[in-house]
């Protein structure tokens, strides 16, 4: 009996050790990209990737090449160095151009119903996993008595 | 002249053919008459002869210019080289839909050739499939003709639409259509089999047909990001729009399909679970069917619209909700006697895998359908982008990547939590190591990391494997050459197992790929004037001139950059971008340059009166594992569909 607790104890042991190991190497992977941009233009970057180019079927001004996105681009360049926020920009361009401008709905108000949908897909996920784990062995049981 | 109308009588004499088709498999059914049956393979059989040979018709229509069928003087003109005949027949809705058509077809002629005549699930299934190709074949004849003549004829016809005009069209919709459609291979399989009261589902075909409608699907999406990375000029492979989405839904459901059909196979469980994947599977592949064909949600592939992808959706309903009702009907039948003993065990692993795989497909499905509920209710155009599906389905993916990594070594029915830690930390260790090792070498994001960790990790599982039975069985023989058989021999007997293999690995450097341009990419916009040049990382360019020149019927406009590479002369690329009046339509072609595993990307957009143009240059790195991946992920698969075939010649 004690032999196994001990056993176990230096499983135990080498278990930790292992994890130490790994979660101090993974800290060391926190690399930094040196991609020479300053902090407006990755800002920039992001939010041209949210704006919807308001001519075209489907896609964003950082992917369309027409005359309206790139005023539209230029414009978003001003405001961030003018100093406006993210949302103020974009509050900015709904009122101009209605939600129709943005490539995703913002995660407030009756669009945060889009935003819950996969968190219930998933919560019903978890049921049917655990559902058809449960009646499976139930069933089984309840036909072997 | 003549083709148009012989066209359409020989349409119309297969659409009877198969009629008859379904009325003699009905009867032989019925009253169990083998001639019966007989004669319905016979008619199927000459109804995949008719249809090719309207096809035959229709293309030779194009060669001829025949401006007398209103197709022809719609998608293709004089100039139109002949080898593009082959896109302008798919380019529009009813060319494709007879391509449809003539491929389920072929499709049918496969699989009941060679099948025993007294096998019922096989007639049932032929039956269900015969159903949905007189669909197809009523749309096409009735709805969607493409031998209707024209009202005036024409000198010229219109031309064909210029974004099509590419070597990744020449494969990419037509295996896509094909993946599409095969989908109501599997589906008549199971429904065919449930019908005749054979739970096992007919499984030995049904895995076959599964696994190449899969192959075809992969194929279909690979080509597809391929084409959208060169030639929209997005640098982007995949933008998660309705109709990428649509075509990425199916494979999901496929892909959680093959693998649980496996537990079935192994364990005889989850029959039902099974049943209900491939309906699902089959009502997804119909609703990528409506939203190509006129959908309501505005995409940028959209070209075909029309009112036909109602048509699409009548039937989609109807179907679902039959299959539905007799899975239910048949329920009592799928019952199995064994069960999920522990969670770690190889078909729990593989249940949670479909659970994800399910869950993702529902979520962008929901993403892709959400506009429209808004604009009914609201009445306000809003859309659905990647920031969503980015944010919600990436960190389920990663979740079912990491399944991946433990499912194929896990044993079946029971496996014990502590001894599977016990075995596998040190191979997890390694990994973490190798992984860390390696991310220092190419500077790697944190993603980028895992992404490696959870690679080695299945890698280094997958070569301790095959070490262990080359080991064995070199400890049989002790002679090199001997073993070596033995150990192909015995890779050889389980093909499956380790194409399976292939495929993971393949998927994993998918994963790679797109961890490494999605975390490690790097975009800047350069405004230049010609002679200018800018920098982005070890890469100098100079924009050094622009040449306009001006086709029958197009302008194109290319500009030339001189690149260097860490102050090497890289010589001159182009990028070059084509404005066709017709159609008002542009195309970009970017220009990009592969190092290996890193992509630099340009191309041009806005190009003014002084000739000064705004150039978006990215650096994409390990962009192209994402299509070698595609690939391996598909010669394994190819080559897990073997053995069954070799069981049915012995």
């Amino acid at each position: 009996m004690k032999n196994k607790e001990k056993n176990f104890n230096n499983r135990m042991n080498n278990y930790f050790i292992c994890l130490f190991i790994i979660v101090i190497s993974l800290t060391g992977c926190f690399y930094n990209i040196d991609n020479d941009l300053s902090a407006n233009e990755i800002r920039f970057l992001n939010l041209e990737k949210q704006i919807k180019c308001p001519i075209c079927p489907a896609e964003t001004i950082a992917e369309s090449n027409t005359k309206v996105s790139k005023d539209l681009k230029d414009f978003i360049k001003l405001k961030i160095d003018e100093g406006w926020s993210d949302d103020k920009i974009k509050s900015f361009l709904i009122s101009k151009y209605g939600k129709e401008i943005l490539a995703t709905p913002q995660k407030k108000g009756s669009d945060l119903f889009l935003w819950i949908i996969p968190i219930v897909v998933l919560l019903f996920g978890v049921f049917i996993y655990w559902s058809l784990y449960r009646t499976i062995r139930f069933r089984t049981k309840g036909e072997q008595n | 002249m003549i083709f148009g109308s012989l066209g359409d009588m020989v349409i119309k004499l297969s659409l009877g053919m198969y009629i008859y088709s379904i009325l003699a498999i009905s009867i032989g059914i019925r009253y169990r008459d083998l001639k019966f049956i007989y004669s319905a393979r016979l008619a199927s059989y000459f109804g995949t002869f008719l249809l090719l040979l309207s096809t035959i018709t229709l293309v030779l229509g194009f060669v001829s210019h025949d401006y007398s069928i209103q197709y022809v003087a719609d998608h293709s003109s004089n100039t139109m080289p002949y080898i593009y005949t082959w896109i302008a027949f798919y380019s529009g809705n009813e060319g494709s839909l007879l391509f449809i058509s003539t491929c389920l077809s072929i499709l049918l002629f496969l699989f009941i050739q060679n099948k025993k005549l007294n096998d019922n699930s096989i007639n049932f299934s032929h039956l269900f499939i015969l159903i949905f190709q007189i669909f197809l074949l009523i749309s096409t004849s009735v709805l969607a003709n493409p031998f209707t003549e024209a009202s005036n004829i024409v000198k010229d016809g219109q031309g064909i639409n210029p974004l099509l005009l590419h070597v990744g069209m020449f494969v990419h919709p037509p295996v896509q259509m094909l993946g599409l459609t095969a989908v109501v291979l599997p589906f008549s399989i199971v429904i065919g089999s449930l019908c005749a009261k054979n739970e096992n589902l007919n499984l030995n075909s049904l895995r076959v047909w599964a696994l190449v409608t899969w192959i075809i699907l992969t194929i279909g999406l690979a080509l597809g990001s391929w084409w959208a990375y060169t030639i929209l000029g997005w640098g982007g492979y995949w933008a998660w729009d309705p109709v990428e989405n649509s075509s990425l839904m199916p494979w999901l459901i496929m892909t959680a399909f093959i693998h649980s059909i496996m537990v079935q196979q192994k364990r005889n469980m989850f029959k039902g679970w099974n049943v209900f994947l491939i309906i699902f599977a089959f009502f997804m592949a119909q609703m990528g069917m409506f939203i190509n064909r006129g959908g309501p949600v505005p995409s940028v592939h959209s070209f075909g619209s029309s009112s036909l992808g109602w048509t699409f959706l009548l039937f989609m309903f109807i179907s679902t909700t039959f299959s539905f009702m007799f899975f239910i009907y048949r329920y009592r039948f799928l019952t199995s006697v064994n069960h999920v003993q522990s969670i770690l065990s190889r078909e729990s692993l593989i249940l949670v895998q479909n659970v994800l795989f399910l869950s993702v497909a529902i979520i962008t499905l929901m993403g892709t359908i959400y506009p429209v509920f808004i604009k009914s209710i609201e009445d306000e155009q809003i859309y659905v982008g990647r920031e969503f599906y980015d944010l919600v389905n990436a960190p389920i993916l990663l979740l079912i990547m990491i399944i991946l990594s433990i499912a194929p070594f896990v044993p079946w029915k029971n496996a014990n939590m502590a001894s599977y830690i016990n075995k596998k930390i040190i191979v997890l260790v390694i990994a973490v190591l190798l992984a860390i090792l390696n991310s220092w070498i190419i500077s790697g994001h944190y993603w980028v990391t895992i992404s490696l960790i959870i690679l080695y990790f299945s890698s280094i599982q997958i070569f301790i494997e095959l070490y262990k039975i080359f080991k064995a069985s070199f400890n049989k023989f002790k002679n090199l050459k001997n073993a070596l058989g033995k150990f192909l021999n015995i890779l050889y007997s389980n093909l499956s197992r380790y194409g399976g293999f292939i495929s993971h690995t393949g998927i994993l450097l998918v994963m790679l790929g797109i961890a490494g341009t999605s975390f490690m990419g790097i975009e800047k916009d350069f405004a230049l004037k010609p002679g200018e040049s800018g920098t982005l990382k070890n890469y100098q360019f100079t924009y050094m001139k622009t040449d306009i020149t001006q086709n029958f019927d197009h302008t194109n406009i290319k500009a030339i950059m001189q690149i260097e590479k860490n102050g090497k002369s890289l010589g001159q690329y182009t990028t070059s971008k084509s404005y066709y009046p017709k159609f008002d339509m542009n195309s970009t072609k970017a220009g990009i340059l592969n190092f290996g595993l890193e992509d630099f990307y340009f191309s041009q957009s806005v190009i003014a009166e002084d000739n000064s143009a705004v150039f978006e240059v990215k650096i994409n790195p390990l962009v192209s594992l994402i299509w070698t991946g595609a690939f391996v992920v598909v010669v394994g698969a190819i080559i897990s569909v073997f053995p069954v075939y070799k069981k049915k010649i012995n």
